[in-house]
Order: structure tokens, then sequence, then C-alpha cells
């Protein structure tokens, strides 16, 4: 880094020697010239952090037999046959009044695209898992056959979820 | 004359400001580089430290032919551990690995085979490798535990790495039955402490795994990872928050949680479990991982989970196309 400082100022040194010899008339101009060579200094390094991938808000209720559906895990995998190949699985779990807000890798939202969703029975720990009252195809990816696109400009209900018996 | 006179050598005001403020700008950047050189050298440090367990984890290997083992004695106790607190014989992984960093003589002491983890009266020995800089435990290495393994308030040296227990996980948001699918399971019965896919899963079912046993490939698979210290955890009954670098339950986490779900330092609710078992760091964006090839790199937070799940089993069969 020290060097890289030395390098600068050297050359910031040669400009404005070249300034002395020939741009006298001008000395406005190199004025100029440093101003827009120190933003795009400060430009060029002011990096971007490491991004997460675009989100886009996702919330609905889960519904079952017309009622809301509470203490239910709430994943959508992100499903490969339908082009969405990002491998992201974004997950809630639902409140008592069945609504979830999905968060992926540690930030609110979903990434665009198609997902496979997988409703499981929520227990916080290692007790007794119940047995859920709706059909057992919705507990794995494999046999769901709940699929949500994550867009922007989503209606109002269009992740919600209405499972069978 | 006067008119034609040369201009001595020199700088204008203006020339000298406009080099003023441009090394202005440079050292402005060089000061946050600095304050994040830091937490480098912590990270590097930490690295370091991962980097030897995963040659001690190769050297167990070496020389019993299988990695190291854990025991575990709830859900019955079948192998007659004394339970599963720290009056029992639940020695984990780490343990087992000291003679194999330069700490034959604490193995010596805490002789696993014989003694239960009070027995040794080791509980609060600091080993210096199993602390990770950047976490403010490793100021001291010790933290008092109270919850289902070490109870009673009791003092112990923290551990900041810990195994991978695989990617099956039946509680909570972030379910992924993948090796035990509920027929319907309850706990204690089938559940992902009864069984599970990755290197270093130790409860029940144990099966010491042999570098034969890596179908994904080495360099595919996660064995030990980061754990920052959660020390504002306030529930005792039935939490997890363990810290102890002996215990089996503590030396554990779950590759089906995201990196870093637990937000430092924030309480947690005594019945979430996801939430005390996965991986985490205090470094920026991610967390470090030793992998079953022993080589240790940085996996960021915001790697696809189904990549991350495919890395934490070692026979998933999954191709990683993305591998970071």
């Amino acid at each position: 880094m020290g060097r890289k400082l030395n390098v600068a100022f050297a050359s910031t040194l040669a400009l404005a020697g070249r300034d002395r010899h020939h741009l006298r008339a001008s000395g406005r101009g190199w004025n100029g010239v440093a101003m827009a060579l120190s933003v795009a200094i400060v430009l060029a390094t002011i990096g971007c952090g490491e991004s997460g991938p675009v989100l886009y808000p996702v919330s609905g209720t889960v519904r079952f037999e017309g009622k809301p559906l509470p203490q239910v895990g709430v994943s959508f995998i992100a499903d490969p046959s339908k082009g969405n190949d990002s491998g992201h699985i974004a997950a809630a779990s639902a409140d008592a009044e069945g609504r979830f807000t999905l968060s992926t890798v540690g930030e609110t939202g979903a990434p665009p695209g198609w997902y496979k969703v997988v409703v499981s029975p929520y227990t916080p720990g290692p007790v007794e898992v119940p047995k859920p009252p709706y059909h057992v195809k919705y507990l794995t990816v494999d046999t769901t056959d709940l699929s949500i696109e994550v867009k922007a400009g989503a209606a109002a209900d269009a992740y919600d979820l209405t499972l069978d018996n | 004359m006067g008119s034609t006179r040369v201009r001595t050598a020199g700088f204008t005001l203006v020339e000298l400001l406009v080099v003023i403020a441009i090394i202005g700008v440079l050292v402005a950047l060089l000061l946050p580089a600095v304050q994040s050189a830091r937490e480098a050298a912590r990270r590097m440090q930490c690295s370091n430290n991962l980097k030897q367990l995963g040659l001690a984890m190769h050297n167990y290997h070496d020389t019993y032919g299988v990695f190291p083992i854990s025991t575990y004695g709830g859900y019955g106790d079948p192998d007659g551990m004394g339970g599963y607190t720290q009056t029992s014989k639940c020695w984990g992984i780490l343990s087992r690995m000291l003679p194999f960093m330069e700490q034959q003589t604490l193995y010596d002491a805490c002789n696993p085979s014989v003694n239960s983890m009070v027995a040794s009266g080791r509980l609060n020995t600091v080993v210096k490798g199993f602390l990770c800089p950047s976490d403010p435990v490793a100021s001291t290495g010790l933290n008092v535990d109270n919850n289902t393994y070490i109870t009673g308030s009791t003092q112990v040296g923290v551990t900041n790495y810990r195994g991978m227990m695989g990617n099956d996980w039946n509680w909570g948001a972030y379910t992924n039955n993948t090796v035990v699918t509920p027929g319907w399971l309850s706990w204690g019965t089938a559940d992902s402490f009864m069984d599970n896919n990755g290197l270093f899963f130790a409860f029940v079912n144990k099966k010491p795994k042999t570098m034969a046993n890596v179908l994904d490939g080495t360099s595919n698979t996660l064995a030990i990872g980061e754990k920052a210290v959660n020390r504002n955890f306030a529930g005792a009954t039935g939490g997890l928050v363990c810290t102890s670098w002996m215990h089996t339950a503590c030396t554990e986490a779950s590759g089906a949680l995201p990196i870093n779900l637990t937000k430092f330092n924030t309480p947690v609710a005594a019945v979430t479990w996801d939430f005390q078992l996965d991986f985490n760091s205090l470094h920026p964006g991610g967390a470090q991982f030793c992998r079953a090839d022993g080589s240790v790199s940085f996996v960021s937070r915001t790697i696809p989970l189904t990549t991350y799940r495919a890395l934490a089993s070692i026979d998933g069969g999954e191709a990683i196309s993305n591998a970071p």
C-alpha cells in the first residue's frame, strides 16, 4: 500500500510539473483534471461488498380446510425443472394466524424464480413431531405438487398456500 | 526584461492543494483497510487452528483407520456412558484428537475411556487451539454452561469449532428429511439425532467413518466448522447452547441450517433448536470450514442452501455444479 501511495504521489508531481511548462494558460483546466482524477480514484476504489441474491418480499398464509394453519414450517426450494438453478431455499415458520414471511440466507425475501413448496409440521425442538393433519405429499420436495413463482409485483394473495387433505 | 522573467522552480498553491487533496483521499482509503487487516489477521489465525484440527483428524485416521469417534449416552444409554450430562462419558471428537495436536498430557489426564468429564477434573481447561480469536470469548476461553448437557452453572473451557453432523434436520422452518423420513417420527425413536449423514455425526447409531465412507469426495465434504459462542442464551431447560470442548453435544452442529442463522449474542428462546445448532462465526459474511481432505476454506453465508447441504453430507451423491 505504501508503494502505491508513493507512485500516486510521484505521478501527481509529474503531472504538476508538466502543467508548469505547457499549461500555464490553462491552470484552471489542470485543476479540473485533478478533480476528475480524484473522483475517478474514489469511484474506482469504493467497492461494493459481496452482495447476496436479489430478493423479493414473499409473505402469505397457509390454509387447510378453509382455516389458517398455524405452527408449520414453510420452505420454498428452487426448482431446476422450471429453470431456477439458483439452489436457494427460502424458509419461514408460520405464526399463530398461519402467516409466514420468507427469508433467504438470513435476509428477508426470496430470489425470483420457480419454487417447489414443502410444508412441515413445526416443532421448535426435539420433542415429539406431530403427524400433520394435511396430506403427507407436502412433506418432501419430491412429492409436493405446490409450485409457485416468486416475481416482482405479485398479487397480494399470490403466495398463499392451500393444502389438501 | 521583467516581462520575460523565467519562473523559478516550485509549485503553485493550487498544485500543492491538489496534491494534498489526493493524498488525503488515498489515506482515507487506507484507514478502513488497516481496520479490516486486523480482522483478516484474526481470521487467518482462526483458519490456522482449523487446519491443525484437519491435520489432527487425518493423523487420527492414519493411526486408527477411522475418523475420531464421539460417545453419547442419551436415548436409553445402550453403551453405558452414564447418561448425557457432564457426569457421563460423552466425550466428543475434539478430546479424541488431543494426542494429535500436542496435548497428550491433557488427554492422559482426561482418559476418556475411563473417566467421566467431571471425574477428569479438566472441564475448565482451556485449549488455545479450540479458540477463534475473532470471538470475544477467546480472551478467556471460559464460559459458564447451564443447559441440558452441562448442568449447574459449570465453568467450562469452550470450543469455537464443531464437527459436521450432516444435513438431516427434522425441526422448524429448515426441516430437511433426507436420512430420517418421518414415518411418523417421534422424538427419540427416529430423528436427526438418531441418524444423520455428516462426517462427525455422533449421537445414536454411531458409526465411525473412514475415508472410504466419504463417497461424495473428501474435497466436497465439510468436516469441521466454526461456531461463535453465544453467551446471551437465557434458557436452561432444553437448551442446546453448551460450549464445552469436551462434550459430544457441544462439538456438533448441523449443515441443514444456513450459515450464520444465529445473530451473535441475540437471545434465543430455549425451545427453538434451529438457532442453536447452525455453524456461525464473527467473520463478516460467512464461516470457515475444514473439509474432509484437510483443506480450509471460507464459505460465504450467501451460498445456496442446496449446495451447502450437499457439502454437509458424506454420501448424498449430489453433483455440486457450482462448488464454492
